[in-house]
């Protein structure tokens, strides 16, 4: 195949596993289990690496198989795959040995996006598979809390991937456009590697877009940066008014979508309006599109999306009666990050989370909240309990406590 | 005489004939010269020129090959799964027809795609981007999935500017032999309200009875009430005088035949020119929100606009 044409993720996919960038303790656990399928089948036939878009979990698998000589057999999302496809197609993948006797790995990629209704008992029918393959199985996911994941993961042997981190990516960039003799301005370089969050495969897709597209700074929409700089002279120009009018003009000129002007207005409301009533009436304002919001999204109906921008530019402007508009600089609005991170300290634990859930006899998302707390506040007391709460759920040491590598 | 939709009779053909849109026609045309495009995402409110684009692009690009490598979707008829993994698929991984770089699809309506649908989209449109390039199409891009905005490059449209829409609708009704009166094109680009589409098809169901095309007649078949009357309604009402106007708005509801939800929201395109101080205006413009969403909820017509106008009138007696 022609490969000027592809894009640069498939051009620059990893072929070997020297290649892969990241997560370096999950890929090496992963490594040896695949080389054990050498001295016969392991404990475990099929492992599961879970954890967010881009960040190498197929990409591993394609280049560890082709690293060990591997025949490599995907079916994703694209496929069907229901009961009768899976035991049809990825059985006979599995009980069949190759045409050239070369071992062979199934993969299974984006479990979760198993259909609920198209996919009908695609997850049983995996299940069963994986008693008798004869070959490996590896399946990747994204969201582990997903509900068609919880029969999975107890059979599975799960490896968590992580984001890469800034720097990683950064070299990888810099390698690729190491092989192009365009010029990428630094700051460009910063901005594509602080869009991305860890998101890899995001990150070189940006890459190409820039020197493909020949396109200047202010020319893409590359993401935090330029929608930063939008809301932030939006957000100016809509507090130096205070007719309704213009503020309606201003904010739909903006082109800021409504979820972003919520949440940079609820951070940073407070610079402009300051008397109680002046925050009464903005954060009445607030309230109100946020409540349209949810009116929209319960019953999809978007003829009220005008109301919120209405609320959003008219309702907040007229809020401002006595404070005189001054220049400040505003901050980004931080609680979709918190809760990012919230989710981030819960990743790590899904194996403690999935054996303590069925005793607790409670939701994994409660068992974090009403058990795992406990037990972390005790080792922080007495740490010598860590041992005595591994053994006892036959865990790994490092699941619990804040010093643990993935907590 | 040849019957046909002026909405498709003059679509334009290839994107140096769309009208608007500067900015994205001419990043589109940068693509077309260079022969190569990224997975797209068209957002924008509908009668934009999005699918327009789509389908001009697809034709400056493949010229003679058009037809064998473009195909259109609409989502909203067929929005499940099984679309993704049957048509799209099939089509995106046949390799491209003629000396064509790739091929394209346009899917319409993406956002009615359903959450499975678009994940099953995600990995095809990485799979077989060699042969297949996607342009998206949706009038909210928030209802598309994250992992397929950021796969695309993203293309905002907004409402066609009413120069725009009038230089149009000049040009068509000359073609078409139509008689426009000033007022009648005024009183269509205050209802198209930057949507071509709405705009060509008023003109024509309006030329259609063969004489003048007025205001009257474009309100009529419209069946919207002149703007005029929303003021005389919405004045009255802050001047205090309750009954009167709630004879205004008996008359537009029983004799005009205006629906109760179009009447509201001609209501609120008004309420910023309002001759309403500033606090009674975002009251105003709170009363007026709740009630579209009462009446859209199966709340009785009539009744949350007869509660908006006394609400108004109360004005300054409060």
């Amino acid at each position: 195949m022609n490969t000027r044409k592809l894009p640069w993720t498939e051009k620059y996919r990893p072929s070997s596993q020297k290649e892969v960038v990241g997560n370096i303790d999950s890929i090496q656990s992963f490594v040896s289990w695949m080389k054990s399928w050498n001295n016969g089948i392991p404990k475990h036939r099929a492992v599961l690496l879970v954890g967010p878009p881009g960040i190498g979990k197929t990409a591993v698998v394609g280049a560890v198989a082709n690293d060990l000589n591997f025949e490599l057999v995907e079916f994703n999302a694209s496929d069907k795959r229901n009961k009768d496809h899976i035991e049809i197609h990825v059985s006979r993948a599995a009980m069949q040995h190759t045409l050239d006797g070369r071992a062979r790995v199934i993969l299974l990629d984006e479990v979760d996006g198993l259909s609920g209704t198209s996919d009908r008992g695609g997850v049983g029918a995996i299940l069963k598979i994986i008693d008798y393959s004869a070959h490996p199985i590896v399946m990747t996911a994204n969201d582990p809390n997903s509900p068609r994941l919880k029969d999975l993961m107890k059979r599975c042997k799960v490896f968590h991937f992580v984001p890469i981190d800034d720097d990683a990516v950064m070299q990888v960039l810099l390698k690729i456009s190491g092989a192009n003799p365009n010029q990428v301005s630094e700051e460009m370089f910063a901005s594509i590697v602080a869009r991305a969050g860890g998101d890899l495969r995001a990150a070189i897709s940006d890459l190409e877009a820039v020197i493909e597209g020949r396109l200047a700074n202010d020319e893409i929409d590359l993401g935090t940066r330029d929608v930063r700089r939008t809301v932030v002279q939006t957000l100016r120009r809509l507090f130096m008014v205070t007719d309704s009018a213009i503020a309606r003009m201003v904010v739909s000129e903006g082109n800021v979508d409504h979820d972003s002007m919520l949440l940079w207005l609820e951070e940073n409301l407070h610079l402009h309006l300051t008397t109680p009533l002046e925050l009464e009436l903005g954060l009445n304002a607030l309230s109100n599109a946020d409540l349209y919001l949810g009116r929209i999204m319960r019953q999809q109906n978007w003829k009220l999306l005008s109301y919120v921008f209405d609320f959003l530019s008219s309702g907040i402007a007229s809020s401002r009666r006595k404070t005189p508009y001054r220049r400040v600089e505003y901050t980004e609005p931080l609680w979709p990050l918190l809760i990012w991170k919230g989710k981030k300290k819960r990743e790590g634990k899904e194996d403690l989370i999935s054996r303590l859930a069925p005793i607790a006899g409670v939701s994994m998302e409660r068992v974090y909240e009403k058990c795992i707390r406990t037990i972390d506040s005790i080792i922080e007391i007495s740490p010598k309990q860590m041992g005595k709460f591994a053994e006892w759920l036959s865990v790994n040491k490092k699941m619990f406590g804040r010093k643990g590598s993935r907590g | 005489m040849e019957i046909d939709l002026w909405t498709e009779k003059y679509r334009p053909q290839t994107l140096a004939d769309i009208v608007g849109q500067s900015a994205i026609v001419e990043r589109l045309s940068k693509f077309v010269e260079r022969r190569t495009l990224p997975h797209c995402l068209f957002a924008g409110p509908p009668g934009t020129a999005k699918t327009t684009a789509g389908m001009a692009l697809a034709r400056d690009l493949f010229g003679d090959s058009f037809e064998r490598n473009f195909m259109e979707l609409n989502a909203s008829d067929e929005r499940g799964i099984d679309v993704v993994r049957n048509q799209i698929k099939t089509f995106a991984r046949a390799l491209p027809a003629g000396d064509a770089p790739f091929k394209i699809l346009v899917l319409d309506e993406a956002d009615h795609l359903t959450n499975d649908a678009q994940h099953a989209l995600r990995r095809t449109m990485e799979a077989y981007a060699s042969s297949c390039r996607m342009i998206l199409i949706c009038n909210y891009s928030s209802r598309i999935i994250p992992p397929i905005q950021s796969r695309c490059a993203i293309f905002k449209f907004a409402r066609l500017r009413e120069e725009n829409i009038a230089d149009r609708l000049d040009y068509v009704a000359k073609e078409e032999g139509v008689n426009l009166n000033p007022k009648g094109k005024d009183s269509i680009l205050y209802l198209a309200n930057g949507d071509m589409r709405i705009a060509l098809n008023l003109l024509q169901a309006a030329s259609s009875s063969g004489k003048q095309v007025t205001d009257k007649v474009v309100f009529a078949i419209s069946g919207r009430a002149d703007p005029e009357k929303i003021r005389g309604l919405l004045s009255t009402a802050i001047s205090g005088n309750f009954d009167e106007s709630l004879g205004i708005l008996k008359t537009l509801l029983l004799q005009d035949g205006v629906s109760p939800l179009d009447l509201i929201r001609q209501i609120h395109r008004e309420i910023h020119s309002l001759e309403l101080v500033e606090q009674d205006k975002r009251k105003t413009l709170e009363r007026t929100a709740e009630a579209e969403f009462r009446i859209a909820e199966g709340a009785d017509g009539e009744v949350q606009l007869t509660a908006l106008l006394a609400h108004i009138a109360l004005g300054q007696d409060e």
